[in-house]
């Protein structure tokens, strides 16, 4: 498959415009061309009519293209004006630091940037650290700067201060590529839109007097649900297994309650970043709240770590395997058995009954269909796909009673991916599931009812068959 | 993940080799070399480097470091040689001295586990703290202890067995059982290889560290008291020679079986004991025994190293037929 095929995209001077699409549509990946992280097989940038060659990162700054991203590489114990004219300190050996604030402050002036560029970067808020690292760029004359998703972690206010020196620097003839998922941003900002998906661009529009969020909802989405999911639940939903009271972590998600029963999925859409994947964590002792109550069975509960949760009849296939998943260098067997070693230990002394757990093991890997040719073997070997299904055998083997299982699917493979949703089918037969998750796709053929939380708040929750997929898509990315 | 898997076959019989050639090279050059009275006092120093590698091995499989043990096991000595010199019984002076010992590990695997301080740099805060406090005891002099009160730790038997000997098969049995039989032995290597995941799956991680640092400080300090025993004296300077050699054990060890394991330090710490032996039986001055040990540890640093990067290219080669969609197999 090609993260990028056959892309065009046509930035004027002075122009701010927006490149839209999903998680995995290829934005990054234009992104990484066009700042010279990754080389493109094939194609022609230009610039300005001219052709450039953009290989490595020294080329992209040579060509006057500059990218700030989400979370801005300064040096964080350094000053503003430091981090500023890093890489362009001046040829004598010794640093006169008076005419490097000068040039720094003089630089912030004339593009209106209210900054005071001798605080230590550590000690900035995120905005400001956006604005030095456009500063960095501006010192080096960059005339296309490409902002990605740069407003996910500012406040509303801070978004506000970032908004006016991008006014600012379109007045002066700079060209802002902005990368984002956010559609209410794009009406306050862009001059023009350009919306990818599956490393394809569908379409470009100029901003005019509004967008319709739900045709640009559309036009990210793209097709149709295919047939790929197992048919949904038809019982009864059971009571409330597990459910949270004003859920809190502070500068993640506010206020979030949510109920999860047996027989039905309960799905969670947020995008990357909108504090999903710390609600997972949450939910499962890994992190404590800040507020609020998680209320299992009917009883109040503060997990104290993920063992408390466990014990308690809680378990989380977490986000990303690979560091929080599996313990890479271990056997398929260990993994597996892992949470709950009292099941293949003798009473004294945690002695291992190696049979047992062998014999456990084995059945798991029959159950999952792990592909692995002993269950020996180490699990950093494996596919992707048996990766996550050895997670997941992890968890079937606590018996908890609750499954929340964060992005479950990335990475993995067309056909792990079924058996995987076929899994979290059968479990939410036996207990509560919860599929917290930034795939939208994945969410409306999984979950029997959806909730969207959106920079954190939560937005909506309806059953899934009385929404579609696109207003799904705009509680989660709108402002409304 | 049994440590005598067919994958070691090949460095298992490699160190065979190199440890028959280097008794072949010793007894060649002095035909004393391997006459049983001297190994038996060999195996004695051994029993010393070998009992104060078991917690170090602990340390280095949760992926920590310990530069502060030898340090400790100082303190522990001067501390049970100082009980001793006021009239306690030996075995309450051992019992309380190992206690010292156990507040050191608790607090080191507290700063590393929970608060998460850098391991080299607190090590050797800690390890200072405790030379500074051996000094304590007794003004800077080395303390006398009367032989035979002690001389059971060193020179007594236990079942017929010399006592530090007794004292090490018990310990390495116990331990051995503990680190590859048992389920804690999962939980150090799980903790030790990817903490994160570790934790997610219910393992109380911050136990795991602080329970290696312990086991590390008790045994080093079991080893400076029989170092003591030996001595008749609590001397600040007794185990001051314990970083190189138990270093090179465990890491010897880990090169030989692919990761830390307590055969592998007992044979490493045998070894390691063997070269510094045999270079003061050729009577090449002892200082050289010390440079001997530590090119002994690199050069196992480096192998282990390798084996490392071999399952590291082989992880990278994995992830990389994934993300292009290949079809599991």
């Amino acid at each position: 498959m090609q993260a990028l095929d056959n892309v065009e995209l046509m930035v004027k001077e002075g122009e701010v415009h927006a490149l839209l699409g999903m998680n995995g549509a290829g934005k990054s990946t234009l992104v990484k061309i066009l700042s010279g992280v990754y080389t493109k097989d094939s194609g022609r940038i230009f610039i300005d009519g001219k052709e450039v060659f953009i290989n490595h990162a020294q080329d992209a700054m040579d060509c006057g293209v500059a990218t700030v991203y989400q979370h801005p590489q300064l040096v964080y114990t350094f000053t503003g004006y430091e981090n500023i004219s890093l890489g362009e300190e001046s040829r004598s050996f010794v640093i006169n630091r008076d005419i490097m604030r000068k040039t720094a402050q003089e630089l912030a002036k004339e593009y209106r940037i209210n900054i005071d560029v001798t605080k230590m970067v550590g000690d900035m808020r995120p905005v400001e650290r956006e604005l030095i690292c456009i500063l960095n760029a501006l010192s080096k004359k960059s005339k296309i700067l490409i902002l990605d998703e740069p407003t996910s972690i500012l406040t509303e206010k801070e978004i506000e201060i970032l908004f006016d020196v991008i006014r600012e620097l379109k007045t002066k003839g700079v060209s802002i590529i902005f990368v984002t998922h956010r559609l209410d941003e794009v009406n306050q900002i862009c001059d023009k839109i350009t919306v990818f998906r599956d490393g394809k661009n569908i379409q470009s529009l100029e901003v005019g007097k509004g967008l319709d969020s739900s045709y640009i909802a559309e036009l990210m989405l793209g097709r149709k649900l295919e047939k790929f999911y197992p048919p949904k639940s038809t019982d009864q939903p059971s009571e409330v297994v597990l459910a949270t009271h004003g859920l809190s972590l502070e500068r993640r998600f506010v206020d979030i309650s949510l109920s999860a029963r047996k027989n039905e999925i309960l799905g969670v859409f947020g995008l990357v970043g909108s504090g999903i994947d710390e609600l997972s964590k949450v939910l499962f002792g890994a992190v404590k709240p800040s507020e609020g109550t998680i209320i299992l069975n009917g009883e109040g509960k503060k997990f104290r770590s993920p063992n408390d949760a466990i014990k308690n009849g809680i378990f989380l296939v977490p986000g990303d395997r690979q560091t929080e998943g599996y313990v890479g260098d271990q056997s398929v067997e260990n993994n597996i058995t892992m949470a709950k070693m009292n099941k293949v230990t003798y009473k004294i002394f945690g002695l291992i009954n190696a049979g047992a757990k062998k014999k456990d093991a084995l059945k798991m890997v029959e159950d999952l269909s792990i592909a692995t040719p002993t269950v020996k073997k180490v699990v950093a070997e494996l596919s992707g796909g048996n990766q996550q299904k050895v997670v997941v055998a992890k968890g079937l083997y606590t018996d908890a009673n609750v499954y929340v299982f964060c992005e479950p699917t990335v990475g993995v493979d067309v056909g792990a991916k079924y058996s995987i949703y076929e899994i979290m089918r059968q479990l939410s037969k036996t207990s509560a599931v919860i599929l917290i998750s930034s795939d939208i796709e994945e969410i409306y053929g999984m979950a029997d009812r959806v909730m969207v939380i959106n920079q954190g708040k939560m937005k909506v929750e309806t059953k899934t068959n009385e929404i579609t997929m696109n207003t799904i898509l705009v509680h989660a990315v709108s402002n409304a | 993940m049994s440590v005598t898997k067919n994958e070691n076959f090949i460095s298992i019989i490699g160190f065979i080799i190199i440890f028959t050639a280097v008794i072949g090279f010793f007894t060649f050059m002095n035909p004393n070399f391997l006459t049983a009275k001297y190994f038996l006092t060999m195996f004695k120093n051994v029993t010393i480097i070998a009992i104060a590698s078991i917690g170090l091995t602990f340390v280095i499989a949760v992926n920590h470091t310990d530069l502060s043990f030898y340090l400790t096991a100082g303190f522990s000595a001067m501390f049970m040689s100082w009980l001793i010199s006021k009239n306690f019984s030996v075995p309450a002076a051992v019992i309380t001295a190992l206690i010292g010992s156990v507040v050191f590990g608790f607090t080191t695997g507290f700063a590393i586990g929970v608060a998460r301080l850098p391991d080299i740099i607190s090590t050797i805060a800690i390890g200072v703290i405790a030379y500074g406090c051996s000094y304590l005891f007794s003004n800077g002099q080395k303390i006398y202890v009367n032989k035979s009160n002690i001389s059971f730790l060193n020179d007594g038997n236990i079942l017929g067995i010399p006592t530090p000997i007794f004292f090490l098969l018990l310990f390495y049995i116990i331990f051995f059982i503990l680190m590859e039989k048992t389920k804690y032995g999962t939980y150090i290597f799980a903790a030790g290889s990817n903490r994160i995941a570790a934790r997610l799956s219910g393992i109380n991680t911050n136990a795991v560290i602080i329970f290696s640092y312990i086991l590390c400080t008790v045994f080093s300090s079991f080893a400076g008291m029989i170092s003591t025993a030996s001595r008749g004296n609590g001397d600040v300077a007794t185990t001051a020679n314990f970083l190189m050699p138990c270093f090179t054990a465990v890491f010897i060890g880990s090169a030989v079986f692919k990761r830390p394991n307590l055969l592998g330090t007992f044979l490493g710490a045998f070894f390691v004991r063997m070269m510094i032996d045999g270079v003061l039986l050729l009577g090449i001055p002892y200082y050289v025994g010390d440079l001997v040990t530590s090119i002994l540890l690199i050069i196992s640093l480096l192998i282990s190293k390798l084996n490392t990067f071999g399952s590291f290219k082989r992880i990278r080669l994995v992830a990389a037929v994934n993300t292009k969609g290949g079809v599991a197999k």
